[in-house]
């Protein structure tokens, strides 16, 4: 079997290659991205002739669907601004799909190449990290003990207790945490599907061992898929909220509100860059420094009707990686390794609710110490 | 043509404010800057022209200044071209008044004290708010003690709206937070830990406000000029209200004013001129004012009893001078000190702080003409 980690040398991605070096034996795995530097950095580190490195400009169809041209799947781990373009090197190349998530609008359109995918045989699935991910096939799971259901609430909570040696830390990409934070959040409401306020319907929660959490909604791309996966359970209410610490949100609400965050462009020595590009770039320097101890963990939750049943994953730091970011890269790898072993069937474009089996699903996940609940007791 | 003035930094808010003052005062100005598209409005004035000069070239400076042969030199640029347009002054001849170097920078000024002197012209250094009126108020009320054993002092402000919007220059604001602070301790300077030297203190105008121990250059200037007072120790302290500290210290502490390039697809990019650029976007809300408190305790003896007096000046947003809110206080004072120089009334030669040359009452009047109020002890005196 062979895969080919698009970003394979970024925070996820890293995570990614490593599962599917450890639980794929004979598996090759090629790390890809624009800086052929740094996948081969990434790619020797493993000493192995198995793991190999690969540059790619992803904005060009062509060469990508080239590189992807004997591949089994494609693992989509960059910003999720190309997925669709990724996909149609994939259409170009046949190769299978899968990727973290397209934050609601991008998943929409990527549903859109279904007809193209099942024309050629193969499957994509979006959105198969840990939310979008896990949470779908928590839901997924719940859904087949229930005969019908009237809403889903989601949310997730951090336990950190890492003594950090940097003032700030940056948990995932700059720009995705501005999505979730300045786009209109789309809850299922009724039946319908509305778009509110940013970093409204502010909520508290208190979960055993994760303490007082503030959630508000965001947008997330599993309100894109659920109401349609789940009409025949009658499914009306869904939200998502994300639960940041009080000062996590503070800096980030301030950085928007002084307009570091804008797509504008700045000008300034006779440059013009839009805005939030160089900001990405100085915060990146507060992405996780290496040797720092990590200990923490990270719980997704999903609760039907209202605590009738709640599904939970829980996730802790390993190999230094934290749990938030472990249980992100894991189930990717999961999910390629079952659709290049034939687990998976279908064809064309599918969110992870639709066509990944819970119970084999969860077992991997298992292996990988990665906890899911019913309504608080380890069914994995 | 010959020009009164020349105004370096001529685009940026204080020259802006400085030139528009001298206008006011019918004295024509040269300004000088990079981007001419920001005082569209100043340069319809017949009595004002543009010139764009590189500040990092000595010998533009210079041409400049010779080519406006202008009677002073008003230097409203960034504090690290403030040596380099002294040398130019130097090779032109010309007197010059500034907003001030802070500690490093001053220092360096002070070094051409003799250099001035021999060439017969005076550089005043730190003629705005802070340094700038706070030296004079220091001077007025120093000499009516015996002797001095401890000056503390500094500025506090506050908005009626509590929205962030650039109070003064944020490179010396970044500046100003991220050097360690330097105060004077029986007649030593003391490099104090940053943000750890503070208190609190109350505000007529404004009410309570943590005040912090910056690096300023009246730390330097005050144990230069009252050493014969006896002086002993020196806090300088910088007050600012909630909703624009927070900002401040967040943008240092995630490197916002970083000096250390980044490399954007071979583009290098100095995060301090990015967050510079994007700052400059903010806009201040409808109705927004500013008050600012420039304040200045002085401890001693007066006939050998101790005795401690007040010095304040209130500065609040000039109705028609809105956009600057209280930004007056120093663009406004330079252009007052300049005019001075300019009428003669300072005949000093060589480098000196306002407390050394400028003479209090004419000043305070000057002051007193733009609503800017001296009180000493809660009593106003202009």
């Amino acid at each position: 079997m062979k895969f080919i980690v698009l970003g394979g040398y970024g925070i996820i991605g890293r995570v990614v290659v490593s599962d599917l070096f450890k639980t794929c034996k004979n598996c090759e795995i090629i790390v890809a991205g624009r800086d052929l530097k740094k996948a081969q950095e990434c790619a020797s580190s493993y000493k192995s002739l198995r793991v190999k490195a690969a540059k790619v400009d992803i904005k060009n169809i062509n060469q990508t669907a080239r590189l992807l041209k004997d591949a089994d799947v494609a693992v989509n781990c960059v910003q999720y601004y190309f997925n669709t373009t990724i996909m149609k090197a994939c259409i170009k190349a046949k190769t299978n799909y899968v990727d973290l998530g397209g934050l609601f609008h991008m998943t929409k359109k990527q549903l859109r190449l279904h007809l193209k995918f099942k024309k050629i045989n193969r499957l994509a699935i979006p959105g198969c990290g840990g939310t979008p991910g896990i949470t779908n096939v928590l839901v997924a799971y719940g859904a087949s003990l229930l005969k019908k259901f009237n809403s889903i609430e989601m949310y997730f909570a951090d336990k950190d207790d890492t003594e950090y040696n940097q003032p700030f830390v940056l948990p995932y990409s700059f720009r995705t945490i501005i999505d979730e934070y300045t786009k209109k959040p789309a809850v299922f409401k009724n039946g319908k599907l509305i778009f509110v306020k940013p970093h409204s319907g502010i909520k508290e929660y208190v979960v055993k061992g994760y303490g007082k959490l503030k959630g508000f909604y965001s947008l997330h791309s599993e309100l894109a898929t659920f109401p349609s996966s789940f009409k025949d359970k009658k499914l009306k209410n869904c939200e998502f909220r994300v639960t940041f610490d009080e000062q996590f949100s503070s800096i980030i609400q301030s950085l928007s509100e002084l307009g570091f965050t804008s797509n504008k462009e700045v000008i300034f020595n006779e440059k013009k860059i839009p805005t939030i590009d160089i900001t990405a770039m100085i915060m990146d320097k507060w992405l996780l420094k290496p040797g720092t101890k990590i200990k923490d963990k990270e719980l997704l939750r999903v609760d039907f009707d209202k605590g009738k049943l709640v599904m939970d994953s829980v996730s802790k730091s390993r190999f230094n990686i934290p749990g938030g970011t472990y249980n992100v890269g894991v189930p990717c790898s999961i999910a390629a390794q079952m659709i290049a072993g034939g687990i998976v069937k279908e064809k064309g474009v599918y969110p992870p609710e639709r066509v990944i089996n819970p119970v084999v699903f969860f077992k991997e996940l298992k292996k990988r110490g990665i906890v899911v609940l019913k309504n608080n007791r380890k069914i994995n | 043509m010959k020009y009164d003035f020349i105004i370096f930094g001529g685009t940026g808010e204080e020259g802006g404010i400085c030139a528009r003052d001298l206008l006011e005062s019918r004295y024509s100005v040269m300004l000088v800057g990079r981007d001419k598209s920001r005082i569209g409005n100043l340069l319809k004035n017949k009595k004002t022209d543009f010139l764009r000069v590189d500040l990092r070239n000595e010998t533009d400076i210079a041409k400049a200044i010779k080519k406006s042969n202008a009677d002073v030199v008003v230097n409203c640029a960034e504090l690290t071209f403030n040596v380099a347009i002294m040398r130019a002054c130097l090779k032109t001849k010309k007197p010059i008044t500034d907003l001030g170097g802070l500690q490093k920078i001053t220092i360096k000024q002070f070094k051409l004290h003799k250099a001035f002197r021999k060439a017969g012209i005076i550089n005043i250094t730190g003629c705005g708010s802070t340094p700038g009126i706070v030296n004079v108020m220091a001077k007025y009320g120093v000499e009516k003690f015996d002797s001095v054993d401890t000056i503390t002092l500094g500025f506090a402000w506050d908005s009626n709206i509590k929205k962030f919007v650039v109070p003064y220059s944020i490179q010396s604001i970044f500046h100003e937070f991220t050097e360690n602070p330097v105060t004077y301790h029986d007649g030593k300077f003391v490099r104090e830990k940053r943000m750890v030297c503070k208190g609190d203190l109350k505000f007529k105008e404004i009410g309570l406000q943590t005040v912090y121990c910056i690096v300023h250059s009246e730390v330097y200037s005050f144990s230069k000029y009252f050493r014969h007072k006896g002086l002993k120790t020196i806090h300088y302290m910088a007050g600012f209200p909630e909703h624009s500290i927070k900002p401040i210290q967040m943008m240092i502490d995630l490197d916002f004013n970083s000096e250390e390039p980044i490399n954007m697809e071979g583009k290098e990019i100095k995060p301090v001129e990015f967050t510079t650029a994007v700052l400059k976007k903010i806009e201040q809300p409808k109705g927004y004012k500013e008050v600012e408190n420039l304040w200045i305790k002085i401890y001693g003896k007066k006939n050998s009893r101790s005795v401690k007096t007040e010095m304040n000046c209130i500065v609040k947003t000039l109705p028609g001078w809105e956009d600057a809110g209280s930004n007056i206080d120093t663009g406004r004072t330079i252009s007052i000190m300049s005019q001075m120089l300019k009428k003669g009334m300072i005949k000093e030669k060589g480098v000196y702080a306002p407390e050394a040359v400028v003479p209090c009452e004419p000043f305070f009047k000057e002051l007193a003409r733009r609503k800017m109020y001296v009180y000493e002890n809660n009593r106003k005196i202009n």
